[in-house]
């Protein structure tokens, strides 16, 4: 096959989709991603509303204790409240994430190139915040066991109830770490595949 | 821009210039993972409709906006395998009664000679022969029209080698 006939293959309708099928499957896409991106608006809404409402629990006890109900012994139970703020900057930080996410997009009136880059620097971005992450089990975990501890102390919990819990915990924190440190190692992947196809670029001697 | 005339804009676009995302899908991936990339390419071209400002022509926009997802393309986990299996219930299946269509296989050769090349080779190639010019490769790409003709030269005799090698395999 020499060059004219490959371009002429290359022009050819066996070189297009068939219109049917194409029209079913471009709206199906589309239609699955509408769909998918209503669900995660959903739960976000669903995981603000819950911690709201536990927030707000918290929140009347500190204002208007009932001394009767609400017996809180704040200089003994005081770890509870730095406890709570980790989940709202969890919620905070994914619904921000979702909406820049929304928003963002590789501008096209960069070269392919520059979007390369532009598209590394945000994985690395994504790396040290995976790492920032993990880093915050570290100040997570000791203050998780000094609200058992306390609840312990204040007779709020027996010794069945804290081991439970204590078991529970460990699960989750395991699960979590777990689950980032391997984000993070595929995110460095991603990170050496663009360096490499920037070496692709930048490696010739005129390409920039 | 509304939702109603994204969606407008999007039907327009994803009709008129099916090729295109054809091409690519064809040029970057094979099998299910061609599903997969072709969504990506789709969705892509969604998200990137209220970015356009008219300043080029709707086909370059495509250009830039398919090949960069193509480029910085990585199979889906997430739900992968229900994705896939999904859009392909979409595609029917080849008639097995029917002979090989010489062109269909011709054009299959040619895809997977491409799909050998270097990602960025790749994506020139595919570009020369939707037409572009080297000035337009360019500037698509970030690189020097000596750039692009070199790599252009050296991806078409790696591309007539590899079709000899897989036109002998076959007779």
């Amino acid at each position: 096959m020499n060059w004219t006939e490959l371009e002429t293959l290359w022009r050819s309708p066996h070189n297009q989709p068939a219109a049917p099928d194409w029209d079913r499957q471009r709206r199906h896409v589309l239609q699955a991603y509408l769909r998918r991106d209503r669900g995660v608006r959903i739960c976000l809404a669903l995981a603000l509303f819950w911690l709201s409402l536990v927030t707000g629990r918290l929140v009347l006890f500190l204002l208007w204790p009932d001394p009767v109900q609400d017996r809180i012994n704040w200089s003994r139970e005081w770890a509870v409240v730095p406890f709570l703020l980790l989940p709202w900057f969890g919620a905070v930080g994914m619904a921000y994430r979702y909406w820049r996410r929304r928003r963002e997009r590789p501008d096209y009136d960069r070269s392919l190139a520059g979007s390369l880059r532009a598209l590394l620097e945000q994985s690395r971005d994504s790396a040290r915040r995976l790492r920032l992450m993990l880093g915050m089990h570290l100040v997570g975990v000791p203050l998780l066991a000094l609200c058992l501890v306390q609840l312990q102390d204040v007779g709020k919990t027996t010794g069945n109830q804290l081991t439970s819990m204590i078991v529970f915990m460990a699960a989750v924190v395991i699960l979590s770490v777990g689950g980032i440190s391997l984000s993070w190692r595929s995110q460095r992947r991603e990170i050496r595949r663009l360096e490499a196809l920037l070496l692709d670029y930048e490696g010739t001697p005129e390409g920039r | 821009m509304n939702s109603t005339e994204q969606q407008e804009r999007f039907d327009d676009w994803t009709r008129e210039h099916a090729a295109i995302l054809h091409h690519v899908a064809n040029g970057f991936a094979e099998g299910v993972d061609r599903q997969d990339l072709m969504q990506e390419l789709l969705l892509a071209v969604w998200k990137a409709i209220p970015a356009f400002r008219g300043e080029s022509q709707v086909t370059s926009f495509l250009f830039r906006v398919t090949h960069n997802t193509a480029l910085t393309w990585r199979r889906t986990r997430h739900n992968y395998q229900r994705r896939v299996e999904q859009f392909e219930a979409l595609t029917p299946p080849a008639p097995t009664d029917a002979p090989p269509d010489r062109s269909g296989v011709q054009l299959e050769q040619l895809y997977a000679a491409i799909r050998q090349l270097p990602p960025v080779d790749r994506s020139l190639m595919l570009l020369s022969l939707d037409g572009l010019s080297y000035r337009e490769m360019a500037g698509v790409h970030g690189l020097t029209e000596s750039n692009v003709g070199v790599r252009l030269n050296r991806a078409r005799q790696k591309l007539t080698e590899t079709l000899k090698t897989l036109s002998h395999e076959l007779d």
